[in-house]
């Protein structure tokens, strides 16, 4: 409505941006998303290369929900196959690994953060028997939760934030899920393992049968070892 | 038909980031959305239906931006447990991170921020993103014609509202205003 009550300077159609906003072409995304993008990105390539070598399905030649239901079939039946034999890290297998796991806890929050049980140690969230920690007195709080699943695996991710706006996730995840590579590091006892990707830094360890993953960007792996070793 | 490379995502990154931060007034939650678009936009692969990619990313990024908005405005402001939130089904990568930029491009993508939606939206389309008239009509389900006269009143109101005497002249519709961002 507004739109159709036009003054002569409104016609004066396809006028260059006014300079004050083409300032705005300085503005360029910081290094971290950039990183983050270009891992989607080559997160997605992979999956496509790994598609294009699965067997052709006949599903072509097929039609109606019997078509379906066979090739839908064929798929699991590959699928189990790669996962049985290929022990897959999520790197090379379609079953979840650890590295899927620290890609799904730096996504952004899909929920408030939890509130703090009473005592102040412990968040209003948990999986299964693990309760999410509130880490603040290491210098950190929660800011956003989400949860996943991820091939059929649940992963309940907390993400928090320490005072310079770094931010972090803490995911666990149902089963113990393959991981290989990366450094086995001992804290107090107890088994963690370090995975460096680049800017990104994973520490995973197993608790409960379940898999634990703390994942970072930008922030040093101590840092990460530190809060693990309170879990663990 | 052609299909999207997943490389746009990169080779425009800077682009939809600045799309992103003027939807949300954050360079926080642009963060967010950009990724979460990449998310969405590499599910799958993609036809870009004659489009240009930067067109067919903006698009995307303005769907994400909206569809957020409505989750959001649905979802309860506490959230206890974990328990209370259904599992998506994702397989994808992503990261949250802080980015830098200076007091004056805060000020404007706030002031863009603050748009109604449709002139907000125009704005976008064709000052942020730098799509053609006709791109962000098609883009907008609407007239290249009223692509100018909303992106003419947009830029008057963030002239307005970046001016340091748009609070001492509220009658005078942005008319001194609107000559010094130009």
């Amino acid at each position: 409505m507004m739109d159709d009550m036009r003054t002569d300077d409104e016609h004066s159609e396809h006028v260059d941006p006014p300079a004050a906003l083409r300032a705005l072409d300085d503005v360029v995304a910081p290094d971290r998303l950039r990183l983050a993008v270009a891992e989607q990105v080559a997160e997605a390539q992979r999956r496509a290369a790994r598609a294009r070598r699965l067997p052709e399905l006949p599903r072509l030649r097929l039609r109606g929900a019997l078509a379906a239901a066979g090739a839908a079939a064929a798929v699991l039946i590959v699928a189990l196959v790669l996962a049985l034999g290929g022990g897959g890290n999520g790197g090379g297998g379609s079953a979840p690994g650890v590295r899927d796991v620290a890609a799904v806890a730096l996504r952004p929050a899909l929920a408030a953060a939890p509130a703090a049980r009473p005592g102040g140690e412990l968040l209003a969230a948990h999986a299964g028997p693990i309760a999410f920690p509130t880490w603040r007195r290491a210098g950190w709080h929660a800011i956003g939760a989400r949860s996943d699943r991820l091939d059929g695996a649940t992963v309940r991710t907390v993400l928090y934030a320490d005072g310079a706006g770094r931010r972090i996730g803490y995911a666990i995840a149902d089963g113990a899920l393959p991981v290989s590579g990366g450094q086995l590091v001992t804290r107090q006892g107890t088994p963690l393992r370090v995975l460096d990707r680049g800017a990104t830094s994973v520490v995973t360890w197993r608790r409960d049968g379940r898999t634990c993953v703390l994942a970072g960007r930008g922030v040093p792996v101590q840092r990460l070892l530190t809060l693990a070793s309170y879990e663990a | 038909m052609a299909r999207l490379d997943p490389q746009a995502l990169v080779t425009h990154l800077d682009r939809l980031y600045r799309v992103a931060w003027a939807l949300c007034g954050s360079r926080e939650e642009a963060e967010d959305l950009v990724q979460e678009t990449a998310a969405r936009v590499l599910a799958k692969p993609r036809r870009l239906h004659g489009q240009d990619e930067l067109a067919y990313l903006v698009r995307a990024l303005r769907n994400t931006f909206l569809l957020s908005r409505r989750t959001a405005s649905r979802r309860p402001r506490e959230v206890a447990t974990l328990d209370q939130i259904e599992p998506v089904d994702v397989r994808g990568t992503g990261a949250i991170g802080i980015p830098e930029a200076a007091l004056e491009a805060r000020e404007l993508f706030a002031a863009i921020a603050e748009l109604p939606d449709d002139f907000r939206l125009a704005l976008v389309a064709v000052d942020v993103a730098g799509l053609s008239y006709q791109e962000a009509a098609d883009m907008l389900d609407t007239r290249e014609a009223t692509i100018a006269t909303r992106l003419f009143r947009a830029r008057d109101r963030v002239a307005r509202a970046l001016s340091p005497a748009h609070d001492d002249a509220p009658g005078r519709e942005g008319q001194t205003a609107s000559r010094s961002l130009r």
